[in-house]
C-alpha cells in the first residue's frame, strides 16, 4: 500500500524519518529516481539514515515503475520519495494508481515561483502539476505528517 | 497525561526543542529550562515554579544535559520527593524524539528504559558504519 508519494529534494532525511515514518506507521521507504540510483555516495548516505524497523529500497525510474506495477510492493506500508516534480510526474504517468502527491521541499532557483514556505516551482513544473490536477491527482503541501494539507493546485 | 521538561546549562534545552519542532512539529506538553543565561540563575526557584505549573497526577519526564551537572543534580532531588517523576540525562535528539513519540498509554518507566537502551539513541562513529552499507535492499 502506498501511504505517501512525496517530492523532497533531499529524499529521505530527518523530517521523513521522524515525522512521516512515525506518523503514518510506515515500514518501507522507496527512493525513486535515476539520479539517486546511479549515485553510490548518496545511496550509502541514505541507507545509513534509514529508520529502525524500516526497509529502504532505491531504484531508477524504469525499475521503480515496474516494481510498483508488478505488485511486489503491495505488502508494504510504503512512503515513496522523489527528488523532483519531473520525477513525480514520470512515476505517476507510469503508475496511474497513485492519485495523491505530497510536496515537501523543493529548491529555489532564479526562475522559480514560491507557492509556500518550502515549495518553489519552475514554470514547466507548474505545468506538470496542472496536468496532474486535471487528471484528478490530489497535489498537497505538508512538511510534516501533522501539518494541515494545503492544496497546491490552488496556489499555482 | 505525560509532561516533559527539557533542562540544560545555557540554551541547549531551548535549542534542542527547536530542532524537535522542526523535525516533528510543536508539542504543548514540552517545556524547556535554559539555566544560567538571560538572568536565569536560581535553579531551585525555577524548578519549583515549573513543578507548581504541573498537574499533580501527571507523569513528569525530565531530560537534562549532563550527568553530575547542577541541573541534573537538582532534579535528582526532585525525583526523590515528587511521585511519577522520571529523570533522564546525557540527552540527545533521537532520545528525545523517541520519548516524545512513545505511546501515552504505556508505562512511563518502561518506555524510558526501552528508549535509553535502544541502538538508535546512542552516539555513533559514522566512519565505522560505512562498511556495512554496500548491499542494496530489495522488495
Amino acid at each position: 500500500m502506498i501511504l505517501l508519494t512525496r517530492v523532497d529534494h533531499r529524499l529521505l532525511h530527518g523530517q521523513v524519518a521522524t515525522s512521516w515514518v512515525n506518523g503514518l506507521g510506515s515500514d518501507c521507504i522507496f527512493c525513486v529516481g535515476d539520479k539517486v540510483a546511479n549515485d553510490p555516495v548518496w545511496k550509502t548516505t541514505l541507507k545509513m539514515g534509514k529508520p529502525t524497523g524500516c526497509k529502504l529500497v532505491i531504484k531508477d525510474m524504469a525499475h521503480a515503475i515496474e516494481a510498483i506495477n508488478s505488485g511486489v510492493t503491495d505488502k508494504y506500508r510504503m512512503i515513496i520519495c522523489l527528488r523532483s516534480i519531473e520525477d513525480a510526474k514520470k512515476l505517476i504517468d507510469g503508475c496511474p494508481q497513485i492519485t495523491s502527491l505530497n510536496l515537501g521541499n523543493t529548491l529555489e532557483s532564479p526562475t522559480t515561483k514560491q507557492i509556500s514556505r518550502q515549495i518553489f516551482l519552475e514554470p514547466d513544473e507548474i505545468e506538470a502539476l496542472k496536468e496532474l490536477g486535471e487528471r484528478g491527482v490530489e497535489v498537497e503541501i505538508r512538511a510534516l505528517a501533522d501539518d494541515k494539507k494545503e492544496n497546491a493546485l490552488a496556489l499555482l | 497525561m505525560r509532561q516533559f521538561i527539557i533542562a540544560s546549562h545555557a540554551h541547549f534545552a531551548a535549542g534542542i526543542n527547536e530542532s524537535i519542532s522542526l523535525l516533528s512539529g510543536e508539542r504543548d506538553n514540552v517545556r524547556t529550562l535554559s539555566m544560567y543565561v538571560d538572568g536565569n540563575n536560581d535553579l531551585a526557584a525555577e524548578i519549583t515554579k515549573m513543578l507548581d505549573d504541573t498537574p499533580e497526577d501527571d507523569d513528569l519526564v525530565v531530560c537534562t544535559d549532563l550527568f553530575g551537572g547542577s541541573v541534573n543534580n537538582e532534579f535528582t532531588t526532585v525525583i526523590q520527593r515528587r511521585p511519577n517523576t522520571y529523570l533522564v540525562t546525557n540527552m540527545n535528539l533521537p532520545l528525545l524524539i523517541q520519548l516524545l513519540f512513545a505511546g501515552g498509554d504505556r508505562d512511563t518507566a518502561e518506555v524510558i528504559r526501552e528508549v535509553c537502551a535502544a541502538e538508535e539513541t546512542r552516539v555513533k562513529f559514522v566512519n565505522d558504519l560505512l562498511d556495512g552499507e554496500d548491499e542494496d535492499d530489495e522488495f
